[in-house]
């Protein structure tokens, strides 16, 4: 119910449209219903008079249109047939306005809630914490932003109207019945019921097959990516005979999925038609007998059937809108869920202001998540201008501690201060300015390189872009592309190697030319060689800025105030000089690597 | 943020490509018995459709009138066998071209995937590979509904509506004329919408597509973009991209609207005709009775069907022809690399290598390797430094014929590789690139890749062999532990040494193997080192090296520089020449 209300509040203001728009739904179909009414007239009034087989039989005036055989007698068969034709044709007209209007204000208030659906789901995962994010996968919030959105809205804007409508159709249909011959309104009812039960066995099952044909398409689509991306070592591994029986093997569950939903489909395709077929007899078995004995015409028999049938389509549509209700409705609620789950990292309320350069200290910073220590009391401090190297196993916490500085976490316990203020005080915007960083997981959006690189501020100078891409030692491979700085990249764009998307995300960074540059293991895909280079030229351009990186080389941080993390702590800290003389695990390390490296 | 630039191609033109659709049709010849008899049944089921109206007409004019029971349980039975028979067609058609249409695009989607394995690496460098994806699923998936429904429906519609015509002719053809008057309005405006709403359509999956490629990048890049405060620009685009797309579909919903209104209008005039002109006969004198008047409304409605599913066939035709022209630039590329006319098996080989004079440009212009001559014996190491693009990798390539020469001859032991099956050859060596490429599965999975015979203790002893086991033991289910998608779970070298044990299962009497970014993760490095030792023992091996004892153990480095072997010699000998690798050394 709450998700009922959470959307309606979307139309509140269009709720005296909608109301209009409805009453427009319920008179287009009582006009509609008034058709086959007009056809009993034709064929009671107009034919059957003048038919030799039926000489003599009377039908008597009544019905909604009786009013046209006001002097009936007086009136000719063809001026009574134009009469009806035009009325005919001018009700038509109605209907049809009233259709086209009350469909087209529809999208009016159902559009601005669907623009409004997604603004606020965009809105929330450009804004939410990335412990929130972490709960659902992409496909989860692809979902929610480009489905969920459309379907909900399509709760009210379709499904809604359409369930009203179908009832005040069974209602007008009933009534007419009633007013041709009340026993008649019986034969839909030993119908309906069969009609029903089969309907909602097969929506049952239907999702069950509908299930098994999505798995089967995942798995094949999954299992092509796989292949195609695995190329090289296919053929290294001579492996294509093999790859083609794995893959066979998914293509024919995906084939066979089809087969089971064709099998299931023609069966109930069959008790639908059976059923149909079985009502439509007997409507003309009962019509006709009882034309027989008179007491119906035969222009009521044919309106008879039309609305007999107006009910079972209308029943069995208000099924199909019940099902997609319950659907529909799941899917506001996971929008619900979705924007209503609890904004871990807060815009501060009012958001203190810092000036540059900044002063950066931890202290005590501690982080924990699902009960494990990922940080503990971890203090640090970097005043402006230092050079920090960060080191540890691949699960020691360096990635999460950048993490925490940017505010794309937040500590659980201890605080950062920047220039004293802290950093839960200072507005989002203006903490991720003080950063240049470059994340572990490489990302390049679908878009040229020099639109990469200039995330930041699209306006930049190309020089500046090439300065940086010189510096991050990606510019000679660049030039070396299909189309340089215009070739397109990230996923729909063409293949680089790890490292190449490593330097491009580096130059990123550096075009963003914040007072802190984070770089978290960004040469873990490149040769010692290029990294020594691409570092070497990185410090050599910003002596003054501070510059935090992680790594596993040891010569990676060779330079820099060096600490060491372990599950969390730091448990060494100081100079190259300093650590090697300690003799700890870091001079360990870097003994080993040094023995064994050669550059190229 | 660009936005249609580089959506383009996915919007090709759709035209209507004839020769296309001659090709798709041999995918159908095994299967035209199915076809003829399904449409065999549907011709029958043509002349059953004419009967229920006029079941209705002899009811309406002489059942009724006469007032005769029998009569009327006797209709009432032939409309039971009627209605039967037709219910029992639609079943029996429906589900049999449901399955040969499926059927067929298996076979389709089975060709173009085994195309897809002879290709050379530049199809795949070259693309990014959702496009390649998309060819073997959703083009040939959209196939299914073509042979399914399109094809036959397009003869039995024709036809349907013919005998129709003629019969409706034949009963009074006054009244048909005016049926046949009144469809050409209809088929005309059905078409003239349907064609109106395949633009809109396109151009609303062309701004779909960029909205939801850019939702899609903002999920999967949501750390960057708050990292890099486009938080404001980004939802200024989004805005825009949901409008236009809103905006789209407005026009599509605006003309779509419209369908009905016309149809009906058009509909019921031709009803109001029917009627007046069958007046005006029976007025004039004409034996017309009410029956027939009712029947012909009747027959008016069966019209709708096979009109409107002609109207889709040119649009079904069309976007089927421009999804067959995607696919079939597939399966025509020719590879770069195949088999020769001819070629032998490569018998087991010992593991002699030779270049002989070879030369290799990638690009047709700039030599790579100009006259590089090297002739290693069997069982030796060979590590290869230098310049990063000096030719290390090429060189390598060239072995499994990944690439192959411009000039000269590669040779194993003595046989140029030319001149032998791919697979032959290729199965013979081990060959360890840069990736290590585990795929979802368990780790046994993983080791054992594609040598289907191999047992699990055979996988198991390899992982011993190379030091692997130790790790994979503690994993939480051990060797059946399931790995991830690009193995996650494990650490860099982890992931290596389990690329280890797959080459060491298969015993290859040929190595290759790329050290570029070795030596990241310290924990391992010594285990990675011991099996480094194992792996190369007796094989005739290539190392693209960076670790100083894999070059010191060598039994020859080559220094790769300026298209070929600038120094070549053990480790000491080079060292005292204090030549390029003197330098090299030295600087670390």
């Amino acid at each position: 119910m709450e998700i009922l209300k959470f959307g309606l509040k979307f139309f509140k203001k269009y709720l005296p449209l909608a109301l209009l728009t409805q009453l427009m739904g319920f008179s287009l179909i009582f006009l509609s219903l008034l058709m086959p009414q007009l056809a009993r007239m034709i064929i009671d009034f107009v034919f059957i008079p003048l038919d030799s087989t039926y000489m003599g039989s009377e039908v008597a005036a009544e019905g909604i249109f009786s009013f046209l055989l006001d002097g009936y007698g007086g009136i000719g068969a063809m001026e009574l047939m134009v009469n009806i034709a035009l009325l005919s044709v001018a009700l038509m007209a109605a209907k049809h306005i009233l259709m086209y209007s009350r469909n087209s204000l529809q999208l009016v208030w159902g559009f601005k809630m669907e623009r409004e659906l997604k603004r606020l789901t965009f809105d929330k995962l450009l804004s939410t914490s990335n412990a929130v994010l972490s709960r659902y996968n992409t496909g989860d919030l692809m979902t929610i932003m480009v489905s969920d959105t459309v379907l909900f809205r399509d709760l009210y804007m379709r499904i809604i109207p359409y369930m009203l409508d179908a009832l005040f159709a069974i209602g007008i249909s009933v009534y007419f019945l009633f007013n041709i011959y009340a026993p008649l309104a019986l034969l839909p009812l030993f119908a309906i019921p069969f009609q029903l039960a089969l309907f909602v066995r097969y929506i049952k099952k239907a999702r069950a097959i509908n299930n098994e044909i999505r798995d089967s398409t995942a798995n094949l689509s999954r299992n092509v990516q796989e292949n195609i991306n695995g190329v090289r070592i296919i053929r290294s591994f001579a492996a294509e005979d093999f790859e083609i029986k794995k893959f066979d093997k998914h293509s024919s569950t995906f084939k066979n999925a089809y087969f089971r939903q064709a099998e299931f489909v023609t069966k109930y395709g069959f008790g639908f038609n059976l059923i149909r077929q079985l009502l439509y007899i007997s409507c003309i078995a009962a019509g006709g007998a009882l034309c027989m004995v008179g007491k119906i015409g035969i222009g009521a028999f044919t309106a008879f059937i039309s609305y007999v049938f107006s009910i079972l389509d209308n029943t069995t549509s208000i099924v199909n809108f019940t099902f997609e209700f319950q659907r529909f409705l799941v899917c506001g609620e996971r929008i619900y869920t979705f924007l209503h789950t609890g904004n871990i990292i807060d815009e501060p309320l009012s958001p203190k202001q810092i000036s540059m350069p900044p002063h950066i200290r931890l202290e005590n910073v501690s982080l924990s998540m699902d009960g494990k220590a990922i940080l503990q009391g971890i203090s640090l401090d970097i005043p402006y201008g230092k050079k920090v190297g960060i080191m540890g196993s691949t699960s020691s916490g360096k990635s999460v501690l950048l993490k925490v500085l940017t505010r794309l976490m937040d500590p659980t316990g201890g605080r950062v201060y920047v220039n004293g203020v802290n950093l839960k005080e200072i507005g989002l915007e203006q903490v991720r300015r003080i950063y240049s960083y470059v994340p572990q997981e490489v990302f390049l959006f679908s878009n040229t390189i020099d639109s990469n690189i200039a995330l930041y501020d699209i306006d930049m100078p190309h020089e500046k872009v090439i300065e940086c891409a010189k510096a991050a030692q990606a510019h000679d491979f660049i030039l070396k592309t299909s189309e340089g700085y215009d070739t397109v990249v990230g996923e729909r764009g063409i293949g680089l190697s790890g490292g190449q998307k490593q330097r491009i995300s580096v130059a990123r960074a550096l075009a963003k030319d914040a007072p802190v540059l984070m770089l978290d293991d960004v040469t873990s895909a490149l040769d010692a060689n290029t990294e020594k280079t691409l570092l070497e030229d990185i410090f050599s351009r910003y002596p003054d800025r501070t510059i935090i990186i992680t790594a596993h080389r040891a010569t990676s941080v060779k330079g820099c105030e060096i600490i060491y993390l372990e599950d969390g702590r730091i448990t060494e800290r100081g100079t190259h000089e300093e650590l090697m003389e300690l003799n700890g695990r870091y001079a360990d390390i870097y003994r080993r690597q040094t023995a064994d490296r050669i550059g190229e | 943020m660009a936005r249609n630039t580089y959506f383009q191609d996915e919007v090709l033109e759709e035209k209507f490509n004839s020769k296309q659709l001659l090709r798709i049709l041999r995918y159908a010849l095994p299967y035209k018995k199915i076809f003829i008899g399904v449409g065999a049944m549907m011709l029958a089921a043509i002349g059953l459709s004419l009967l229920p109206a006029l079941y209705i007409k002899h009811i309406v004019d002489e059942v009724i009138p006469a007032g005769s029971y029998e009569g009327l349980s006797l209709v009432i039975c032939l409309f039971l066998l009627t209605g039967l028979a037709d219910i029992i067609i639609q079943f029996f058609h429906g589900r049999l071209m449901s399955k040969t249409g499926h059927t067929i695009i298996y076979n389709i989607r089975g060709d173009i995937f085994k195309k897809l394995q002879k290709l050379s690496f530049d199809y795949f460098d070259n693309r990014p590979a959702g496009k390649i994806l998309i060819r073997v699923t959703n083009y040939i998936d959209e196939l299914a509904g073509f042979f399914a429904n399109t094809l036959l429906n397009f003869v039995i519609n024709i036809l349907k509506i013919a005998v129709l015509m003629v019969f409706l002719f034949a009963l009074n053809y006054v009244l048909a004329s005016i049926i046949l008057a009144i469809m050409i309005p209809m088929g005309a405006f059905v078409l003239f919408i349907r064609s109106k709403l395949g633009k809109l359509f396109r151009n609303v999956r062309n701004k779909d597509s960029n909205r939801v490629a850019f939702t899609s990048e903002n999920i999967l890049g949501v750390t960057i973009i708050k990292s890099f405060n486009r938080k404001q620009k980004n939802m200024e685009i989004y805005g825009d991209l949901v409008n236009q797309s809103l905006r789209g579909w407005r026009n599509i919903h605006l003309v779509n609207e419209l369908f009905v209104p016309g149809v009906e209008t058009i509909w019921n005039i031709g009803n109001m005709l029917i009627y007046i002109a069958a007046l005006s006969l029976i007025i004039g004198g004409a034996d017309l009775h009410v029956g027939t008047v009712i029947a012909f409304i009747n027959y008016i409605g069966t019209f709708w069907g096979p009109l409107n599913q002609l109207s889709m066939i040119l649009q079904q035709f069309t976007s089927v022809s421009s999804n067959l022209e995607r696919v079939f630039e597939t399966m025509d590329t020719p590879p770069l690399i195949s088999d020769k006319d001819g070629a032998i098996e490569l018998p087991p080989i010992e593991g002699r290598v030779t270049f002989e004079n070879v030369t290799f440009s990638y690009d047709g212009k700039v030599n790579v390797l100009e006259n590089f001559d090297l002739d290693v014996p069997k069982g030796k190491t060979i590590a290869l430094v230098g310049p990063t693009g000096a030719g290390k990798s090429t060189v390598v390539n060239l072995i499994p014929r990944f690439y192959d020469v411009t000039g000269g001859r590669v040779l194993i032991d003595g046989h140029d590789v030319r001149d032998v099956t791919l697979k032959s050859l290729r199965s013979q060596l081990g060959i360890m690139m840069q990736d290590p490429f585990i795929f979802k599965g368990t780790v046994l999975d993983n080791i054992r890749y594609c040598r289907e015979d191999a047992t699990d203790e055979e996988c198991i002893e390899a992982a011993k062999k190379i030091f692997a086991h130790e790790f994979i033991s503690k994993l939480p289910n051990g060797y059946y532990s399931e790995l991830g998608e690009r193995g996650e779970g494990l650490s860099a070298g982890e992931k290596q040494l389990l690329s280890f044990a797959r080459v060491i299962l298969r015993d290859p009497k040929i190595l290759i193997l790329d050290e570029a970014t070795s030596s990241i993760d310290t924990n391992t490095e010594q285990k990675i080192q011991k099996a480094l030792e194992v792996l190369l023992e007796g094989r005739t091996s290539f190392i693209i090296a960076h670790r100083l004892s894999t070059i010191i153990r060598a039994d020859c480095i080559l220094y790769i520089d300026n298209k070929g072997i600038a120094e070549a010699g053990t480790h000491e000998k080079l060292i005292s020449k204090k030549g390029l690798y003197y330098m090299l050394h030295k600087s670390r």
